[in-house]
């Protein structure tokens, strides 16, 4: 454990702790949590569906963000969107033509990070439904300070004090960026060089799925 | 919502065997799952368990103007949301049936009860309330959502605090939790529902799980004997709901023998969230951090394995459970700490061989067919 400890230090990254099949009903299901970011997802899938939205060429898959309580919000289906398309890359959607896939995502404590600890998390209950996947992403959001120091995975005094928010999510065959996107203004410079820090430490996420899974596979 | 179809001998099956004295997961007729209440990082949040049932509440709370026929009381609003992922029959943002029947039923139990204190939630008469807001997501329906329902809603409400207020002149100043101590809920009493599912012969089982939910359900809509009891207690064993379906509407003896046997459990209900309130409150005194994260648990990464798919019947002893325990330590040395006590048999172990063997049967098949 102690090793473990160091690695995130050097990186920042914050302790994960994850648990699959949290959820009984669901075909896969996965809580995760990123420092006090919680989130925990479940996955449908391949369901029937009706005949209107079915595709002849793969499966269509429907997201679900649900924040903790309130109303629902346009924030919410943004966040849909982008887990959406993130999602649609790693499944191997021509598979389960004229299914739908179904993924519900529920916010329990949000620490700052909440979406990339939502990607993370869906990718681990699709491992865990046993959906065919491409490849596994990791995401990782990291923040420029106000001295212009890259931090990943910040805490949430960070996050609320930092002008710039950058997100990147990563393939886990050649290390591909599949989505990225950013809150304020950065330079291209900066970009780049938060681009290659994430990148990085993407193989921390990776290698945590990796623990679950081998952790996983050896019950079943 | 997709209809989701009952089989006829699994409706026959789970009937004969109630009617010999048993239930699928080995509890006895007036026995309840277990309950756990986890609390959130906020007030008023926590994920209540009931077996596998499991379900969100967070209460939140805004000023609001007062309805005008009643200038000085706040508002308690309860809304039930049931998402694809409480089970996948159910669709994404519609009402149905089951939500419009709960939310009512929650607003029976918590509003129509009067056990919140609604003039404590007055600020300024007829311009200023506080509005409560109780958020109730079904995160996974394994049967009694109306009992882990009201359990999550009741101890959301009273673990909540509303920021306090000051009136200076015309002006109202709404303190940050940092800077005045936020206020707790008044609750009068704590009214609390539980579910008994009738059987034939007017047998009551309490707690019912999904399946035997659904049996009752369809055998109420057949006309025969059958259908959900939902009464609603508080701590003082005073009736607050009653919601009757099927045969316990032409059975007066059957609303009695529930309400005998509610009114304990309620008791133990309300007296279990007061003591995790209490032991929640003296965590937050001494500063420790409460997160929802607390609730995994790195010791059963792997909670699928069906050994505790909780199917218990007549035929299993104790002595055949330590020794399949036994067995499996030997085979692979994994912790046996599985999230549940309930423990393989001789028979649920067959069939997990069984299946797994032919799982690997078809996926060879497959494929070769793709290839």
């Amino acid at each position: 454990m102690g090793q473990k400890d160091d690695i995130y230090q050097n990186f920042q990254l914050r302790p994960m702790k994850c648990e699959l099949n949290f959820l009984s009903r669901s075909d896969g299901s996965a809580i995760l949590s990123q420092g006090e970011t919680v989130v925990t997802v479940s996955v449908n899938g391949p369901l029937d569906i009706k005949t209107t939205s079915q595709s002849i060429e793969k499966a269509t898959l429907e997201i679900l963000f649900s924040s903790k309580g309130g109303k629902p919000s346009v924030a919410d289906r943004f966040k849909e969107n982008v887990i959406r398309q993130t999602c649609e890359t790693a499944i191997l959607g021509c598979l389960y033509p004229r299914t739908g896939i179904t993924i519900t995502i529920q916010e329990l404590e949000d620490y700052g990070g909440l979406l990339s600890c939502a990607i993370n998390c869906a990718c681990l209950a699709l491992l865990n439904s046993g959906i065919s996947l491409h490849h596994v992403v990791a995401a990782v959001s990291c923040i420029v300070d106000e001295t212009g120091n890259i931090v990943l995975e910040p805490e949430y005094q960070q996050v609320q004090s930092a002008a710039t928010k950058l997100y990147f999510v990563f393939d886990s065959r050649d290390k591909n960026l599949v989505t990225g996107f950013t809150e304020g203004a950065v330079g291209e410079d900066m970009y780049l060089e938060a681009l290659e820090k994430c990148r990085a430490a993407s193989d921390l996420v990776f290698n945590f799925y990796r623990d679950v899974v081998t952790k996983y596979s050896n019950v079943i | 919502m997709r209809d989701l179809y009952l089989s006829n001998c699994e409706k026959n099956f789970i009937q004969k065997i109630i009617s010999e004295g048993h239930r699928l997961d080995g509890r006895i007729y007036n026995e309840s799952r277990k309950l756990d209440i986890s609390y959130g990082s906020e007030y008023g949040s926590c994920i209540v368990s009931l077996g596998e049932t499991k379900i969100l509440a967070q209460v939140s709370c805004e000023v609001v103007q007062p309805k005008q026929i009643r200038p000085n009381e706040g508002i308690l609003f309860i809304n039930v949301e049931i998402s694809p992922m409480a089970a996948p029959q159910f669709e994404a943002n519609r009402q149905t049936d089951l939500t419009v029947y709960l939310n009512r039923l929650l607003e029976k139990c918590y509003k129509d009860s009067k056990c919140i204190d609604l003039e404590s939630l007055c600020i300024v008469v007829e311009e200023k309330v506080w509005s409560l807001r109780v958020d109730i997501k079904v995160l996974n329906h394994d049967g009694n959502l109306i009992e882990c329902a009201s359990i999550a809603t009741l101890a959301s409400l009273a673990h909540f605090k509303r920021p306090d207020v000051t009136r200076s002149g015309d002006s109202v100043i709404i303190h940050t939790l940092s800077e005045k101590d936020p206020i707790p809920t008044v609750l009068f009493h704590y009214p609390v529902c539980v579910t008994f599912a009738i059987f034939s012969n007017n047998i009551l089982v309490s707690d019912p799980s999904f399946i035997e939910e659904s049996v009752c359900t369809s055998n109420s809509e057949e006309g025969s004997t059958g259908g959900l009891l939902v009464v609603g207690m508080n701590q003082y064993k005073e009736l607050c709901v009653l919601n009757l379906s099927g045969a316990a509407i032409y059975n007066s003896n059957v609303v009695h023998k529930a309400i005998l046997n509610a009114s304990d459990r309620c008791k133990n209900i309300v007296e279990e969230v007061k003591s995790k309130i209490v032991t929640d409150d003296n965590l937050r005194q001494k500063r420790v951090k409460i997160n929802f994260a607390d609730i995994i648990t790195t010791d059963h990464i792997q909670t699928l394995c069906k050994k505790d798919l909780s199917i218990c019947l007549k035929n299993f002893k104790i002595n055949d459970v330590k020794r399949e325990d036994d067995s499996e330590m030997s085979e692979d040395n994994i912790t046996e700490d599985s999230k549940y006590d309930v423990v393989a048999t001789k028979t649920n172990v067959a069939e997990i061989k069984s299946k797994e063997a032919k799982s690997s049967w078809i996926e060879i098949s497959s494929e070769s067919e793709e290839d």
